[in-house]
């Protein structure tokens, strides 16, 4: 029955009424169109813009109401596009099966049958029927056990989700098993789907399952694509969880990669898919998805993030977003800004492919990227957290961060993190190093001082230091210490400490404060991630490399006299002087490491020449040649302490004295339990502060280590430790840097490497001449020492006696003032126990003997 | 455009030179000097010193080379140092620490060297009464052996010679007579020593000073085979090493090295600038001297005009 094309409408066969055809009405073909009224199918063919209908087709087979069709636009945000398309691929596939069916019809060449004797055919169609069976059977069991795991799960249901919404505190303790905090990771988006702007899900679908209202919780087609895709390259490229098999898994907390979590996954994902609608599924996995620095849901995302309320985030602020849900630590912008910005252009590229976009707003992507780069990697939701031990915490949770993949302690909760740390010392800390401050700047020892800017006028010694150093890039890097510019302003720049104590037998963590009063604006954790200048701190690492080297002997003189070296490319010659100004003539290496003497300790580094500077320097700091790469400047400048370090690697430096010249490497997690009861990690499998360097290492020998010590025991002697009515044994060193911006104290005594450091957090600022490490941080160290020997009850423990250094004589007359030597004796290495012909008293014998000696 | 870098690299030299600070570069010697033969940098600082008019390098300079000469005991230079350029110094109160090192190795007091030490500083023809009032009230030799060096360091030699001449034999030992006569290079030296040598009461270790300084004035003027005589009878009797390091240096002004150094394994001696440079000739792993050492050897020959430095320098 042919038709013409004008009326626009069919008289359907099943109902007889007129339905409508296609817009625009093909021109040829065969399609096969649902009445609007009944549902019922046709087979219609066209030709030259006319119809005729083919053939009715039964009303059971392949039904697509239009019901259907409403309810899926009704949910679908992606709107008629999606559906539009689903309608042009529709009749496009139809036409090629037809196509290809007449095109194999006219190839189709029968082939000559050849009867099979009966047996062999019931043989064949028995082998066939058992295999069906036995793949009906599988299909069947299968079915029936995902039935039932479905139905179980359908009773766990309602209480998985509502256990979804809380979460166990995750406990770090000390190393007496006291509790120093909780880690409530989880704050989650309590909002409404409706609450989400449009395009927010829009973009969320379109990242991570763009099927998904069409299919049934497993994508059936899109985990066929990525199973190809990752078969092809070998290993795993693509994923193909639907928004209901995360949601699944977020529910299961559960990462293991294990066929059985899988099986449980599609069971609770296809139990969702039945019990709850699209729209509650997809409420949920936007309210709990974890979308990194401890926020939960596209809510919080959208807050820590941007700092908006969700109605106001723009479309590309949603992409972002939407990309984090697959690797929230990974993609996080503030972390990983580069990998970040990658993923988010990687996605805009792909839906300008697929028409959903039309460009990339690149300008919009870059000031999104500027205003994270003025925020720290480390922050998270939790901004204004109080508790005793903020830094202790904020150590595990960037250790955390790092921690490994399988397992998500930031989504999971309820474990357990065994530390170092020693609370009786920890606790009190805060308050003395807070107490302390405000007392040496309310009596005027320390007065907080402007200092001029490096442009144009550069300090003489910062000239005089770069042009020491002939690469230029060198220099610029050592200037930009000094680069003002690089400050923040606006934040309130209070004088600050930063303490870090640590076992030298064992590189434990024993107590740690990283500057004043922990808050949102001021997490940054001085005691280990802070460099600065060391000033003086640096000379027991030159001494000690000289003495291990063979290089100098306690016996040894040096001419305490001003030098001057040549500037280089115009740049003003360069002076070291001592801070007094003043000089002795010829001292020992003893007094000269006691009264801190800059000409001596440049003229110990031009003595041990730059080969021993570089291996002695890579063996106490940059084992990791990438490391010294970036931060080793072999140059003269380093014996006055130009090199930047942080307190705990100077605390860790200095352990060797203490521990027979052996480095542990410092570490303050013993131990992560697992809820479940296992240990899922044990201190030394990771190099916790990437620092670079082995579990231990040994940088002098045990005698030179010894004799170290003895030197330190004097040079904290003359320090004022002591001020402080601390009057423990003490081994160590000051440091003060150029208009002393950073105040050191480094020091030992047993069972106890303690570096203090204090200073302003902007290097605009010094702290006027009372700023001297001798002065403030000497007598800060002491009353920590006090506190410690208080907490542990271990107070007037002495070092222990030498057994590898030896007693050798001296020449007489030397300025020398050690402590623990035998009378006119200094210690010495084994190997450097000659002594050089004593000088003096042969001039007095000469001078006696043979006057006439000195005039010829 | 294309001579543009060469003229560049040119100007850039030419500005260099200008720039360039020979007070600095000679300082630059010493202290390279300093690590290995510190005694051989004095001289080099002491001519950058005069060469340079920038206060603050005089101060680094003229505070280095002042503990220098304390370290060597080189005390009447110290004293003329300090009194040159105290203002510059930044020595604390080192200086009377340095005194009292003095007193203690010439073993004189602190009191009787402060009464003299203002006249022989002034010391002129006036002040030579003063100086032979302290001498002969103190009676004491350290103190004339003191004022003997320091006199001889500022070359008022006839100063010295009128004072040993007033002085009795119990204060100024005729071998003290005998070496100023051989620093003046006094005609009657030889005369004066055999005169001297004739007496019978003589020690052997005066005989053997009184041939050590005829050696000595014999080898000043170039009589060699003599001056060897006189060493050789020094050594036997009374100081072995003595002799033996001035034949040694004997032989070196003679061009014969390898004689000199088998003679015997001669001692470092800090305080020396001859027998250290015999020392390190004659150091069986060289056996040269390293040319760092010409330009100190240089100034030595420029203030002291020695043969044994002369030859030296024609080994560099």
């Amino acid at each position: 029955m042919n038709a013409s094309l004008s009326l626009k409408r069919f008289v359907c066969p099943h109902c007889k009424k007129k339905s409508r055809l296609p817009q625009p009405v093909p021109e040829s073909g065969l399609f096969l169109i649902t009445c609007a009224f009944c549902g019922g199918k046709t087979l219609i063919r066209f030709d030259n813009h006319e119809y005729c209908i083919e053939k009715p087709i039964s009303r059971n087979v392949g039904s697509f109401s239009d019901e259907q069709q409403v309810d899926s636009k009704k949910r679908n945000p992606l709107g008629p596009r999606q559906f539009q398309t689903k309608g042009r691929t529709f009749f496009r596939s139809l036409r090629e099966r037809v196509q290809q069916l007449n095109a194999s019809n006219q190839r189709w060449d029968p082939p000559k049958r050849r009867v099979p004797p009966r047996e062999k055919v019931f043989l064949r169609l028995g082998s066939i029927f058992w295999i069906c069976l036995f793949l009906l059977t599988v299909m069947v069991v299968a079915f029936a056990y995902l039935g039932t795991g479905i139905l179980q799960t359908k009773s766990e249901l309602s209480a998985m989700l509502t256990d979804l919404s809380k979460s166990k505190p995750t406990k770090i303790i000390d190393r007496n098993g006291q509790v120093l905090s909780e880690i409530f990771q989880k704050r989650i988006s309590t909002l409404k789907l409706s609450d989400y702007p449009e395009h927010m899900i829009t973009a969320l679908l379109n990242v991570e399952d763009k099927n998904f209202y069409s299919h049934g919780g497993v994508d059936l087609k899109a985990l066929t694509r990525a199973a190809f895709t990752n078969l092809l390259h070998m290993k795993y490229k693509q994923g193909a969880s639907t928004i209901t098999q995360q949601l699944a898994r977020i529910m299961l907390n559960d990462r293991k990669k294990s066929l059985a979590r899988k099986w449980k996954e599609l069971e609770l994902a296809l139990a969702l898919e039945t019990y709850l609608s699209k729209d509650e599924i997809l409420e949920y996995y936007m309210n709990h998805v974890y979308l990194g620095h401890g926020a939960y849901g596209f809510g919080e995302a959208i807050k820590f993030y941007f700092h908006k309320n969700p109605s106001e985030i723009t479309r590309t602020e949603a992409f972002l977003l939407a990309s984090l849900a697959s690797a929230p630590n990974r993609n996080s912008p503030l972390r990983n800004p580069e990998t970040s910005r990658e993923r988010l252009e990687a996605i805009f590229r792909s839906m300008k492919e697929r028409g959903i976009l039309t460009d990339i707003p690149r300008n919009e992507i870059n000031e999104i990227y500027t205003g994270f780069a003025t925020r720290s990697p480390n922050e998270t939701v939790f901004g204004n957290r109080q508790e005793t031990s903020p830094y202790i915490t904020e150590s595990v949770r960037i250790f955390l961060n790092h921690f490994t993949e399988n397992i998500n302690i930031y989504e999971q909760g309820g474990f357990l993190i065994e530390t170092t740390i020693q609370k009786d010392i920890q606790k009190n800390l805060e308050s003395l190093v807070s107490s302390y401050l405000q007392t040496i700047q309310k009596n005027g020892t320390v007065k907080k001082t402007y200092l001029r800017k490096n442009t144009p006028e550069l300090p003489r010694e910062v000239l005089a230091l770069k042009s020491l150093i002939s690469d230029s890039s060198l220099a610029i890097e050592l200037s930009s210490g000094m680069d003002f510019s690089k400050i923040d302003s606006s934040v309130p720049d209070t004088l600050q400490s930063a303490i870090i104590g640590l076992n030298p037998n064992t590189g434990e963590i024993l107590f740690l404060h990283g500057g004043d009063k922990f808050h949102s604006q001021n997490q940054y954790n001085r005691a280990i991630q802070m460099r600065r200048q060391t000033g003086s701190s640096i000379k027991p690492i030159l001494y000690a490399a000289a003495i291990n080297s063979g290089v100098l002997t306690t016996a040894d003189r040096i001419l305490d006299a001003p030098l001057i070296y040549r500037g280089v490319q115009g740049l003003p010659n360069w002076t070291p002087d001592n801070h007094s100004k003043s000089y002795e003539g010829e001292i020992s290496l003893r007094y000269a490491l006691v009264k801190s003497k800059n000409t001596a300790a440049v003229q110990v580094a031009e003595k041990l020449g730059t080969s021993n500077l570089d291996f002695y320097f890579s063996m106490f700091f940059f084992p990791d040649k990438i490391e010294k790469s970036r931060r080793f400047r072999n140059d003269l400048s380093l014996a006055l302490g130009s090199l930047e370090f942080s307190p705990l690697e100077m605390a860790s430096a200095y352990s060797a004295f203490l521990n027979e010249g052996k480095i542990f490497r410092p570490y303050l997690i013993r131990r992560i339990i697992h809820p479940d009861g296992h240990i899922i990690y044990e201190s030394g499998k990771q190099d916790e502060f990437q620092l670079g360097v082995p579990q231990e290492r040994v940088v002098v020998s045990p005698d030179t280590a010894e004799v170290m010590l003895s030197l330190l025991k004097d040079s904290a002697k003359s320090s004022s430790v002591f001020r402080s009515g601390y009057r423990g044994s003490v081994a160590g060193k000051t440091g003060t840097t150029n208009d002393y911006r950073d105040a050191w104290f480094i020091g030992l005594k047993p069972g106890l490497s303690l570096a203090v450091w204090i200073g302003f957090d902007n290097p605009r600022y010094g702290m006027g001449p009372g700023g001297m490490g001798g002065r403030i941080a000497a007598p800060l160290w002491g009353e920590i020492a006090k506190l410690a020997d208080r907490e542990l009850s271990s107070p007037g423990k002495d070092f222990p006696k030498y057994s590898h250094a030896v007693p050798g004589k001296i020449c007489p007359n030397l300025k020398s003032n050690c402590g623990d030597c035998p009378p006119g004796m200094e210690w010495f290495t084994r190997d450097n126990l000659k002594l050089d012909s004593c000088t003096f008293t042969e001039y007095e014998r000469d001078s006696r003997k043979e006057v006439l000696q000195e005039l010829f | 455009m294309g001579c543009g870098k060469p003229l560049f690299l040119v100007s850039l030299l030419l500005l260099d030179s200008l720039h360039a600070d020979p007070a600095l570069s000679i300082y630059e010697k010493g202290y390279r000097l300093e690590k290995d033969y510190s005694l051989f940098s004095i001289p080099l600082y002491e001519r950058s010193l005069q060469a340079s008019s920038d206060p603050k390098f005089q101060r680094i300079v003229a505070t280095r080379l002042y503990y220098l000469y304390r370290k060597f005991r080189k005390y009447p230079d110290l004293l003329l140092h300090y009194s040159r350029y105290k203002s510059l110094l930044t020595i604390g109160s080192e200086h009377e620490s340095a005194i009292r090192d003095l007193c203690r190795d010439y073993k004189i007091s602190s009191e009787d060297f402060y009464r003299l030490y203002p006249v022989l500083f002034r010391a002129n023809f006036e002040e030579i009464g003063s100086i032979l009032e302290i001498l002969t009230q103190t009676e004491s030799k350290n103190l004339l052996t003191f004022a003997y060096f320091f006199l001889i360091s500022t070359k008022k030699l006839e100063e010295l010679r009128t004072i040993l001449f007033y002085l009795p034999e119990s204060i100024a030992s005729p071998v003290l007579k005998i070496g100023l006569l051989v620093k003046m290079n006094d005609e009657n030296t030889i005369e004066v020593i055999n005169r001297y040598l004739e007496r019978e009461e003589l020690t052997n270790k005066e005989k053997s000073d009184a041939l050590f300084l005829l050696g000595q004035y014999l080898m000043q003027n170039g009589n060699y085979s003599e001056a060897e005589k006189a060493f050789t009878m020094s050594q036997k009797l009374y100081d072995f090493s003595r002799g033996i390091r001035e034949k040694g240096k004997l032989l070196v002004l003679q061009g014969r090295i390898e004689e000199a150094c088998n003679l015997g394994n001669y001692p470092r001696r800090d305080f020396s600038e001859s027998d250290q440079l015999l020392y390190i000739l004659c150091n069986p792993s060289s056996r040269k001297i390293p040319p760092e050492l010409k330009d100190s050897v240089q100034i030595l020959l420029e203030s002291e005009n020695t043969r044994f430095y002369q030859a030296v320098l024609t080994l560099l």
